[in-house]
């Protein structure tokens, strides 16, 4: 295969097959199993066409918070170790007073970053998903 | 992945363990004889295994036929939640409380006969599934009864208060309920591999805004729609009770009222079933007390972060290898919809106290 955008295709397509061809002829557990698979393939799928994205998201907005350079390219285990520092701050009462608009602004793009791939019809207050 | 589909079709007991089983219900019993006439896997939880058993009984203290449930342990068991023995006893002092909870027959806590404790108890008629009761026309033509009916039993059963005799393996807290359940979920957050920035924001809200104690009583910890019978438009049991101790009675209503357990139906607010009204009002009535109405909110936060939390650990099942399963891996795409939730209930409880 030679692109994640190929592989997106492939597994859209068996998700696809599964829904259309297979799905329609099951019933009961069999067809709760099916409907699980194809919502594993479809997101999986988004993953392989956004899931880059959305950590590179994450991880602009937490660099934003802690004043880090913004284009410097990113390191391993980097993300997770902003992530924990954040949580540190959290819990320690860093931002009880003011919490800033940049970590307001880093937790909402994590949510929709990550929405985007596990759940993008889901929209919090005024969805009707899930 | 190890989803076999052969093993949804296995009896769930063996020959040789039905013939142990009826042996030992025939001594407990004091029968003349048993036979066991069906005996079913039940859609359990993801923790517990449930069957349908059927008895015939001859002779003894049960005589008759008894349509009932086995509870066992789930070849992997959660270790947040309680033993059989202890859901048993639970068991027994809600149903004595006048709750809707489903009878207690008998408790097995030796390894004989099936090689791990379990109990049975009565099984009550109707539809358990979430998904199909709050799509169901004729359940929600009774929406409102259903959610009066659960406001009645929870304040029923919150008119338990410590100390209960036979419940003395709960802990009653000695601080602020809620301020116990935020230590409990951090705990779970620090043996995961992965930071959970947005739930930890929403529990450090929580420490900072918790509301004064509501009360102090038996909580049944995981009353939502899934976890209670409906039959002809009304509640037949109230099940699962695994999760009960000792807390603020606004956790219930909270978790039941939260938007993650409304199926779909977030207009009904109650569980995807009924309003918010027609729960908060009967559970006033059969009270007897009015409720700080303005505090639940902050239990639907907490019950969102819970929810997040577990399902993480039921995610962290699959993918630690140690017990391949679709429906616990899938349960952790869940958590971006739920830290969605978090950011809105932690935005209006914000505007709420600016304003």
């Amino acid at each position: 295969m030679r692109d994640a955008q190929q592989l997106a295709s492939l597994l859209e397509i068996a998700r696809h097959t599964l829904r259309q061809k297979l799905l329609p002829e099951l019933e009961g557990e069999r067809k709760f199993q099916a409907a699980m698979i194809a919502n594993a393939l479809a997101v999986a799928a988004r993953s392989l066409d956004g899931g880059g994205e959305a950590e590179q998201e994450e991880r602009a907005a937490l660099r934003r918070l802690y004043a880090l350079p913004e284009d410097a390219p990113p390191e391993p285990g980097e993300l997770e170790s902003l992530r924990r520092r954040l949580v540190d701050d959290l819990r320690r009462g860093r931002f009880d007073e003011a919490a800033p608009s940049l970590l307001q602004e880093a937790l909402r793009r994590r949510v929709t970053a990550r929405l985007s791939i596990s759940n993008p019809a889901y929209s919090g207050t005024t969805g009707r998903s899930r | 992945m190890a989803v076999s589909p052969g093993a949804l079709d296995a009896p769930p007991l063996s020959e040789p363990e039905l013939g142990r089983l009826g042996d030992w219900l025939r001594e407990a019993l004091d029968a003349r004889a048993v036979r066991i006439e069906r005996c079913a896997r039940l859609g359990g939880g993801a923790i517990q295994e449930n069957m349908a058993l059927d008895l015939a009984v001859f002779g003894g203290w049960r005589e008759g036929r008894h349509e009932l449930v086995l509870r066992t342990d789930a070849p992997s068991g959660l270790a947040v939640s309680r033993s059989r023995a202890q859901e048993y006893r639970i068991l027994e002092v809600a149903h004595q409380a006048g709750v809707l909870a489903p009878e207690p027959f008998l408790l097995c806590e030796g390894a004989e006969p099936l090689g791990r404790s379990f109990y049975l108890m009565a099984r009550a008629a109707g539809e358990a599934r979430a998904a199909r009761l709050v799509r169901d026309p004729a359940v929600r033509a009774r929406g409102e009864a259903i959610a009066a009916r659960l406001g009645g039993e929870l304040a029923r059963l919150h008119a338990v208060v410590p100390p209960v005799p036979g419940l003395d393996f709960i802990e009653v807290p000695e601080k602020l309920p809620m301020l116990v359940r935020i230590g409990e979920l951090r705990a779970h957050l620090d043996r995961m591999s992965e930071a959970q920035p947005v739930l930890e924001w929403g529990l450090r809200w929580l420490e900072r805004h918790a509301p004064p104690q509501g009360g102090l009583c038996l909580v049944h910890g995981d009353l939502r729609t899934g976890n209670y019978m409906v039959a002809d438009g009304d509640v037949t049991a109230i099940l699962d009770w695994e999760f009960a101790g000792f807390g603020d009675p606004l956790e219930d209503l909270g978790w039941l009222l939260a938007r993650c357990w409304r199926f779909g139906a977030v207009e009904r607010e109650a569980g995807g079933i009924g309003s918010r009204a027609a729960l908060l009002d009967a559970y006033e009535a059969a009270s007897g007390r009015a409720l700080p109405r303005g505090h639940i909110v902050h239990w639907e936060l907490l019950a969102t972060i819970r929810w997040a939390v577990v399902a993480l650990m039921q995610a962290q099942r699959h993918f630690s290898g140690n017990e391949p399963s679709l429906e616990l891996a899938l349960t952790g795409t869940l958590v971006p919809a739920l830290e969605q939730d978090v950011l809105d209930y932690v935005g209006a409880l914000e505007r709420e106290q600016t304003a």
